[in-house]
């Protein structure tokens, strides 16, 4: 089984790849791996499933754009381990040139090598807010913020895995003044983990990992830039911790199902008490026997666990549907929660609603995209309740840089807008996405 | 609704049993409580671990020590108990203010012209705050006082505890009189000031006339003035002097070079001149594990009789979350911060024209005067005369006033502040009480419950609450020298 996937990736038609490509003859990247990030807004295949993008039929005549290259989700086994749908491409993983019966050059030639894959992801925006005080007087402010700058690089030598990824981060913490050498932006980990891939199914994964629930459902939106999902505007889960995770891809393209335990207190924390989150997930394509149904997806997770010094309890229980087609992105999830903000015994609710249309055949530069959040903070509380609503439009400029004019308007209940009097009303942004 | 969540419990048991499983606290406030408080303190709880437990020695003392120790867990409940939360009155409006508004951070200043007035005394909070969470804070601080009233006699406790409404209620009366009135109140000078007030103003002035800080924070010896060592408050034995690390007598005259030109008005650089130094530990509560300094200074002449003690202490964030853009208020350190909140609180900048800040190996310090002229309120002198339901509604209806003037003090940098907080009580100002005084009620029954629940966690979960330090926290010399953690008792 000793296999490595050397094929030729579409992400090889960038030089700047090029460039980095380090160790190996055939040096090919793995794929991004970057669960959390919305990294397929372009569709390259009518079936974006895991499966089809581990095995397609017939490689493409000419590579893939960087777009098309992360066609694959990649909160997804395919994409975390074996990456583009392309299996002739050289971010396949070993598992899956070997479903594809091929005999990776390396080995052809006697010899396995690693590959390098490099990560390069920034997200850039203008923003003009509105807020009024509780005369009514209207107030604006306006900035140009970096909601999020990652560089990273995976790994994959034969069937070991590995991946770090630093994301850029205020150097002050929540209400501090002063941070390093002023409030600089710096660098922090994201992810650091080492694993192994086997028999074509498993994918084990120990470190800073992701988790699996949130890189799921930013995956099916595929449109981070804009908007984060309902799970993580409530701060209801941490999208990589400290832990260790299992994912088994299921036969075909019928998705994958993964288990993880972690510390819990997130990636942002040390551990603080003995207990530890465990976290269970599955995305399942029920209709993979059909092409045309196979994007219809339903996820599902639960995570038992605990924050804090004193255990509070922290459970959530994540359901949701998703059209993840080629042009088309559409979905719902809610996530109950039990144990909110170290209250063990607060119950929230939050749901969301997506749609995102995008490499129309017609107007192929063209993305569109909302987001309804709903965050229930209190569910015995009439009230207590954050209603935001996103819209987007957006063009595809070059390969991998996109932007957006993005339009942000929020409504609270009266016991959270007393709770939560620092609020923007509406916003207004200018979002620059540049994915590599 | 409990099915769901008799599903979610089973299905959680089962995940625990299975593998590496969750574990969760059976009471559910008592795990908040500790997760909350040790969340805030970690930076203290890891560098300084014996200092912060001192801190939750403190708070475990008192009612009213709890609550002034455990600010990060009332604003934690402003922002996340929708039973506390809800209001008629919009909070948005942020004055730059205390923060942590409660009757023990107030008392009297010594101006550079020799007068006293009642001002607020504590800025390690200070930052832009809901206004309505501040008036909130300060009725329930009144609340938890009058409960903890009258030591040593049951009956007059009980009678203030029942008069707690009224004493709350007094509070936003004050301040929505002074918010809606058409000009700011005069500074609060020598004169009658109402009972607890005029208290601090007599023994202020005793102590300010005759330099008692000198005889009784000083030694002289052979015509030399040095700074006394061990107890320093004969009420809280914690409170001591003790020797300073060589490296920071060393640091010093460099943080007071840099303090004098924080100054409003230039002082001499006598000021500046160290004729002793101390560690002083087992002051404050919120602030207890905090680095402070006791500095004996030249002063004005090389007269010992002049000399002058300035006290030198840690500033850390506000914990404000930065609620109005850009987030921060000031772009100096956390002391300068606090000295921004002081000049704006005060009803002349100058109120106590030593107030400064500088820092000290790399520690933001503030800087201020030590004097027996500066009295604070106590809620343990709440007794006798002064702990009458009437001398009490008096004294929150004052402070409450206090605070109205502080929150127009920030109308001046931003406009609008003031007709922000008018157009939300409007002409409701009954309503606007009664709503408060039933808020804080409640709030100081949670304060009570939270006491008793802290105090059974440090001793079911140790002086930590249960947090572990770890030993490659540890400080190293230099931190060691600023925090003395090795003479923390």
């Amino acid at each position: 089984m000793k296999k490595l996937s050397l094929g030729m990736g579409g992400a090889l038609g960038l030089g700047l790849l090029a460039l980095v490509k380090v160790a190996s003859a055939q040096p090919t990247p793995i794929s991004p791996a970057q669960p959390t990030e919305p990294t397929a807004p372009v569709e390259a295949t009518p079936s974006p499933s895991p499966i089809d993008a581990a095995t397609p039929a017939t490689p493409p005549e000419t590579p893939p754009s960087p777009d098309e290259a992360r066609a694959v989700p990649s909160g997804t086994p395919a994409a975390a381990t074996a990456g583009p749908a392309d299996p002739s491409r050289a971010d396949a993983s070993p598992m899956d040139a070997a479903a594809a019966g091929e005999a990776p050059a390396a080995e052809a030639a006697g010899a396995s090598a690693p590959t390098f894959d490099p990560i390069l992801l920034v997200y850039a925006e203008y923003v003009f807010s509105l807020r009024s005080d509780a005369a009514d007087e209207q107030a604006w402010f306006h900035e140009i913020e970096l909601p999020r700058a990652q560089a990273g690089l995976g790994v994959a030598w034969e069937a070991a895995r590995g991946k770090v990824l630093l994301e850029a981060v205020r150097s002050s913490s929540e209400g501090a003044l002063v941070g390093v050498a002023g409030d600089s932006l710096v660098g922090r980990f994201r992810e650091a983990w080492l694993g192994a891939d086997g028999w074509d199914v498993l994918e084990v994964r120990a470190g800073l990992i992701p988790t699996l629930t949130l890189p799921a459902l930013e995956e099916s939106f595929a449109l981070r830039a804009i908007a984060p999902t309902a799970l993580e505007r409530a701060a209801l889960v941490s999208p990589a911790d400290l832990g260790i995770s299992a994912r088994a891809r299921l036969p075909k393209a019928w998705g994958w199902v993964g288990v993880a335990a972690a510390n819990g207190d997130g990636y942002t924390r040390r551990e603080l008490n003995r207990g530890k989150n465990v976290e269970v997930a599955a995305e399942i394509h029920p209709l993979a026997f059909s092409e045309a149904a196979a994007p219809f997806a339903v996820l599902a997770s639960y995570t038992a666990g605990s924050t804090g010094v004193g255990l509070a309890r922290s459970n959530r229980l994540t359901g949701g549907l998703a059209w993840q087609g080629a042009w088309l992105r559409a979905g719902g999830a809610a996530t109950w929660a039990e144990g909110i903000a170290d209250d063990g015994e607060r119950q929230g609710l939050a749901l969301e609603a997506f749609v995102k249309v995008a490499d129309l055949e017609a107007i192929p530069w063209l993305i569109v995209g909302a987001d309804l959040a709903v965050f229930l903070r209190d569910v015995e509380a009439g009230g207590d309740r954050i209603t935001t609503v996103t819209g987007a439009v957006g063009a595809r400029i070059a390969p991998p840089l996109r932007t957006y004019l993005a339009a942000d308007a929020a409504a609270y209940g009266d016991v959270a807008a007393a709770a939560l009097p620092g609020r923007d009303d509406a916003r207004l942004r200018l979002v620059g996405e540049l994915s590599l | 609704m409990n099915r769901l969540r008799a599903t979610f419990a089973s299905v959680t048991c089962s995940l625990a049993l299975v593998g590496a499983g969750c574990e969760v606290a059976d009471d559910a406030r008592s795990a908040e409580i500790a997760s909350v408080l040790t969340r805030a303190d970690e930076p203290l709880l890891r560098t300084r671990p014996r200092l912060a437990a001192s801190k939750y020695r403190a708070m475990a003392a008192s009612r009213f020590g709890f609550f002034r120790g455990s600010f990060p867990l009332f604003v934690h409940d402003a922002e996340g108990d929708a039973a506390l939360a809800p209001s008629a009155f919009d909070p948005r409006s942020f004055p730059f203010s205390v923060g942590d508004a409660h009757p023990e951070n107030v008392g009297t200043l010594l101006a550079g012209d020799g007068t006293l007035a009642i001002e607020p005394n504590d800025f390690d909070a200070a930052d832009r705050w809901p206004w309505l969470w501040e008036v909130r804070r300060l009725a329930t601080g009144m609340a938890v006082a009058a409960s903890e009233s009258n030591a040593g006699d049951e009956a007059a406790r009980a009678v203030a505890d029942d008069a707690r409404r009224a004493i709350a209620r007094g509070v936003a009366l004050g301040y929505a009189e002074v918010l809606l009135a058409k000009a700011a109140p005069a500074r609060l000078e020598e004169g009658d000031q109402g009972p607890h007030f005029s208290d601090l103003f007599e023994r202020g002035r005793e102590d300010a006339d005759d330099r008692s800080e000198l005889a009784e924070l000083t030694v002289v010896r052979e015509g030399a003035r040095f700074l006394t060592r061990g107890p320093v408050d004969e009420d809280d034995p914690e409170n001591v002097y003790v020797d300073v690390d060589p490296l920071v007598i060393d640091a010093m005259p460099a943080t007071l070079t840099a303090w004098r030109r924080s100054l409003l008005e230039p002082v001499g650089e006598s000021f500046a001149t160290i004729k002793d130094l101390a560690r002083e530990l087992g002051s404050g509560v919120a602030s207890r594990p905090r680095a402070r300094f006791i500095v004996l200074v030249e002063g004005p002449s090389t007269a010992i009789d002049d000399d002058v003690i300035l006290e030198v202490k840690e500033i850390a964030d506000s914990g404000a979350s930065g609620f109005v853009p850009p987030g921060v208020a000031t772009d100096g350190t956390p002391a300068a911060r606090a000295v921004r909140g002081a000049r704006l609180a005060w009803s002349r900048p100058d109120a106590e024209p030593l107030w400064g800040h500088a820092t000290l190996l790399g520690l933001p310090v503030q800087i201020r005067a030590e004097r027996e002229a500066h009295k604070t309120l106590r809620v343990e002198r709440m007794v006798g005369a002064l702990g009458t339901p009437e001398a009490l509604v008096d004294l929150a209806d004052r402070l409450g006033a206090l605070l109205g003037r502080v929150h127009r003090g920030s109308e001046a940098e931003w406009p609008g502040t003031t007709q922000a907080i008018a157009t939300a009580i409007g002409s409701s100002e009954a309503a606007f009480a009664d709503e408060q005084a039933e808020l804080a009620v409640r709030w100081s029954n949670r304060v009570a419950d939270d006491h008793r629940v802290f105090v059974a966690l440090l001793e079911a979960r140790g002086p930590l609450l249960g947090f572990a330090p770890d030993s490659a926290d540890a400080p190293d010399a230099e931190e060691r020298a600023l925090f003395g953690e090795g003479d923390a008792r």
